[in-house]
């Protein structure tokens, strides 16, 4: 089979496009005489040469630089991890630098190119250390790997959003950063990338021999004689410092890394030396084509992050990937043989569970720690609005979680990744900013909208895997990236509306209204009455598809109607709790942690456990920072992170099989 | 409860969820209850100070509702259009949402309104008009003292950071000042909802003429000192001032405070 795009001839093409676009840039600042002169010696006393000399020409340099390194460091992380999909984005590498430059930046007056760089180190080592760490319990499973990358992003995300939130004003340089931008004011950047380059690259590729190798299984490298853990965290802590330093220069730049390794493989770059080579060549055309798509529309609409960009490409590059995706991305870890060996009586358990809600419900329908002399009857006028949508929000997503969880056999499994969350986001910021802030009706409406877009878009790649639930989570940890890099362009906007916007996408509780309210519990209720119509599904699918076929059930259909089933609850809670809460995940989880048995009444359970959980969270945000309030949805994402990275540790060895 | 009807018009009990309206309270001599994010207007705002026990009522966005309830005020001062809705804030206490940046894009105009519908709802006219009369005053000297200027358009500009800057322009509360000094604004270009647009450094190139006036804090680092800045047609002339920190999105004493920074930055006598 001939291809008509080789590697070579498909990096011809992009740098004649990409460089094309280039010069129609420059050529809008200068005539082409002057262009000699602007490159190597341009005059100081006109402006247009020295901002192609001093501007474009070092911007130019770092979107290859940066795009090559993203790329070479990408196809390492995939070529270790053995999953396509690994990259500085999906290993949460991003947005580890990014909550650690956010906090410096709030510590400090002002932050020097090398206080960023050590920033960024730490940040990014600390969330490869986190997810590496806790996939290799796992074997790194690939989905193991990239669900703990999406949880360290969300909740490092959740973090940077938080601070955002507050300090909005303060933080405007940072999220300038955050979102891409690759303006540049002199060769120091590009300076500082080519030498990190030079010294990193090399150092890589004394690797390449055990790296290729390690691409094998591991029975095989093993058997010739390598240490396999101590090479792969070398390896592993190489390639991350090359990412972080880099990330620490030009800001947040996903997917550019997947893009380019992908590109490279279809175009039919074989060994790693080939993959390495080309994927880093295509990378550092693939980041300045976008540039300069960036810079010539710039005169027309406005200078958009270069981030931004690609954030929007890669995401819908990684939902078409989906589709196509090796089947080896979907060797989930799930539960086989998982089952709790205590399976006491559980006749106490829903009671219990019931009273803990109850008691949740009038302590945050009571108390007076901070606000004095309400009269008791006004205090419950001003939250019963609050307290119940949090609870139906919380049995919503519970409920979500626990059919997410046994479908697809995955105790990780959450209904938050499955996108619908992001898009309702997304819906949400769509809204005020082509609506404004004049009426509460209009987020709800764009909210709903978003979640039905993305959750459509989401269905039409999952339709073509027979409804298989991890292409869908792999959908949202897309649509969730791309929110990110909205809510980072909103932020370095300026916009006076930003923290409000940012309070919108949180979901907050504090906001909720009567109606609202009543129709959380509404629909709530509603789920919990047709729950039992998906009974017999609920507890057959989970035996296996050859099982479903026998005892007379469609497989794929039976969890499409699953599917649509929860991600209207989620769409629905996101709108009041917002999109990163993991209730959905740590509900059903507390609830066989305490021996409920059978689907059925783990589903009832977690359904309490889930809105008392919400309802606690409702109130901690209420409290913690009086009288600033934090969304519920933001407290229990900061619970709910942590306590599924401890999940993954204390069963990782017991509940995947590697 | 008798006591509290007795001592309710000696000071009305005012809480407000917006600096610029924080400040017109202020400049009437009336001090605020309670303002949101009090402590960050002391760095932001700065004059006039709030007094230091002034209660803080959370997010301007999004302000403690409970906590509002429970101060019992007797009036809100809110801006249209921008965080919690004047119907909820309504339920809790009488409350007046007054528009400063909306679709009319005047805030200077917006803003005097506004001081003399908070002064009359205060029952504080007489300060309002000694007030005003004292400002416009002022505004007329700065803009008779201005005709000594050398008449340079200027270009209002503050960084984000060393690559990106905000650009005031039309719609803007500075623009509105400088109309009323008789100065004229460089910036013809699009700007938002709140008077500046967001753009690189070679925007700043674009208008030759115009004298550069940055806002602190300037740029981070050794900026200043690089060849791209020092090419810039006002740089290379020597056209650039700097004058102190003044808030942007606020209300006629800000405006007021940004015609006597830029009058001390323009060196008008």
């Amino acid at each position: 089979m001939t291809r008509i795009f080789t590697p070579a001839r498909l990096s011809v093409l992009m740098a004649l496009a990409a460089f094309g676009l280039y010069a129609v840039a420059i050529l809008g600042y200068i005539p082409p005489a002057d262009l000699q002169a602007s490159l190597l010696n341009p005059d100081t006393a006109s402006f247009a040469q020295i901002y192609v000399h001093y501007s474009l020409m070092p911007r130019m340099l770092v979107a290859l630089f940066a795009g090559a390194a993203l790329a070479f460091a990408g196809t390492i992380f995939q070529q270790l991890l053995k999953n396509p999909l690994a990259e500085p984005s999906t290993l949460g590498i991003l947005s580890g630098a990014q909550l650690a430059i956010t906090l410096l930046t709030l510590s400090m007056a002002t932050v020097s190119a090398f206080q960023r760089d050590i920033a960024a180190l730490a940040g990014g080592l600390a969330a490869v250390a986190i997810v590496s760490g806790l996939a290799r319990k796992a074997g790194f499973a690939p989905m193991t790997l990239l669900l703990c990358g999406m949880v360290i992003s969300f909740s490092a995300g959740s973090a940077s959003v938080i601070l955002a939130l507050f300090h909005h004003e303060y933080l405007r340089g940072v999220f300038v950063w955050g979102s891409g931008s690759l303006i540049q004011n002199d060769y120091s950047n590009a300076l500082a990338l080519a030498v990190r380059l030079v010294i990193l690259v090399p150092l890589l590729m004394l690797f390449q021999r055990p790296l290729a190798i390690a691409g094998l299984d591991d029975a095989n490298a093993r058997s010739l004689g390598l240490s396999l853990i101590s090479m792969r965290a070398i390896i592993l802590f190489i390639a991350t410092i090359l990412t972080a330093l880099v990330v620490a220069r030009v800001g947040v730049i996903a997917f550019v890394g997947l893009a380019a390794g992908q590109v490279a493989r279809m175009t039919g770059a074989r060994t790693l030396k080939e993959r390495l080579f080309w994927g880093a060549l295509i990378g550092a055309l693939l980041l300045l084509l976008a540039d300069g798509i960036v810079l010539v529309s710039a005169p027309v609409i406005g200078e958009i992050p270069t981030g931004t960009i690609t954030a929007i490409a890669g995401s819908a590059l990684m939902l078409a990937l989906l589709k196509s995706a090796p089947r080896s991305i979907e060797q989930l870890a799930n539960l086989d043989g998982y089952n709790p060996a205590s399976q006491t009586s559980s006749r106490v358990l829903v009671p219990a569970c019931l009273a803990i809600l109850v008691f949740v419900v009038i302590l945050s329908l009571t108390e007076q720690i901070f606000a004095h002399g309400i009269e008791p009857w006004t205090l419950f006028e001003g939250r019963w609005p609050r307290v119940l949508t949090a609870a139906g929000a919380g049995a919503m997503l519970a409920m979500a979680g626990a059919i997410t969880q046994a479908i697809t056999r995955n105790p990780m499994a959450s209904p938050e990744g499955l996108g619908v969350s992001g898009g309702a986001g997304l819906g949400i910021i769509a809204a005020f900013l082509f609506g404004g802030m004049a009426s509460p009706l209009l987020p709800l409406a764009g909210g709903i909208l978003g979640a039905i877009l993305s959750f459509s878009l989401v269905l039409a790649v999952a339709r073509r895997r027979s409804y298989a639930a991890e292409p869908v989570l792999l959908g949202g940890i897309a649509i969730g990236a791309l929110s990110t890099a909205i809510i980072s362009l909103i932020v370095a906007s300026g916009d006076p509306r930003a923290s409000y916007i940012l309070a919108w996408t949180m979901g907050p509780t504090f906001r909720a209204t009567g109606i609202v309210a009543l129709i959380a519990t509404f629909f709530a209720l509603m789920a919990l009455a047709l729950s039992p119509l998906f009974r017999r599904w609920i507890d057959v699918l989970p035996l296996g598809d050859g099982t479903a076929r026998a005892l007379g059930i469609n497989p794929g259909r039976s969890r499409g109607v699953l599917l649509i089933f929860v991600a209207t609850l989620t769409g629905i809670a996101t709108l009041v709790v917002g999109p990163l809460s993991f209730v959905g995940m740590m509900a059903p989880h507390i609830a066989r942690m305490a021996s409920a048995r059978g689907q059925t009444r783990i589903m009832l359970t977690s359904t309490a456990i889930g809105a008392a959980l919400m309802i606690a969270a409702d109130w901690l945000g209420r409290t913690a920072d009086f009288p600033y309030e934090i969304p519920a949805g933001v407290i229990a994402a900061f619970i709910g992170g942590p306590y599924f990275l401890w999940v993954i540790r204390s069963n990782g060895k017991t509940m995947f099989r590697s | 409860m008798p006591a509290k009807v007795v001592a309710a018009p000696a000071a009305p009990r005012i809480a407000v969820l917006d600096w610029g309206w924080a400040e017109s309270l202020l400049a009437l001599g009336i001090q605020p209850m309670a303002v949101a994010e009090a402590p960050l207007y002391s760095d932001r705002v700065v004059v006039p100070a709030l007094p230091r026990d002034t209660i803080d009522l959370g997010l301007r966005s999004w302000p403690n509702m409970e906590l509002l309830r429970s101060l019992k005020p007797d009036l809100i001062l809110s801006q249209a259009g921008y965080g919690v809705s004047q119907a909820r804030l309504d339920e809790i206490a009488p409350t007046l949402a007054l528009p400063l940046y909306s679709a009319e894009r005047k805030p200077l105009v917006a803003a005097e309104r506004a001081l003399k519908d908070i002064a009359t709802r205060a029952g504080r006219q007489q300060a309002a008009i000694d007030y005003l009369q004292h400002s416009h005053a002022r505004l007329e000297t700065i803009g008779a003292e201005a005709k000594t200027y050398d008449g340079r358009p200027l270009l209002i500009i503050k960084f984000t950071d060393d690559r990106v800057i905000d650009i005031y322009g039309a719609g803007g509360l500075f623009d509105d000042v400088l109309k009323r000094l008789g100065i004229a604004n460089a910036w013809d270009g699009a700007t938002n909802n709140w008077g500046f647009a967001t753009t690189g450094l070679d925007a700043i190139a674009r208008y030759p003429e115009a004298r550069l006036i940055i806002i602190e804090p300037g740029p981070p680092g050794p900026f200043l000192q690089s060849a791209l800045w020092r090419s810039l047609p006002a740089v290379r002339n020597g056209h650039v001032s700097t004058i102190p920190p003044t808030w942007v999105f606020g209300a006629f004493p800000s405006a007021m405070r940004f015609a006597e920074v830029i009058r001390e930055g323009l060196g008008i006598t």
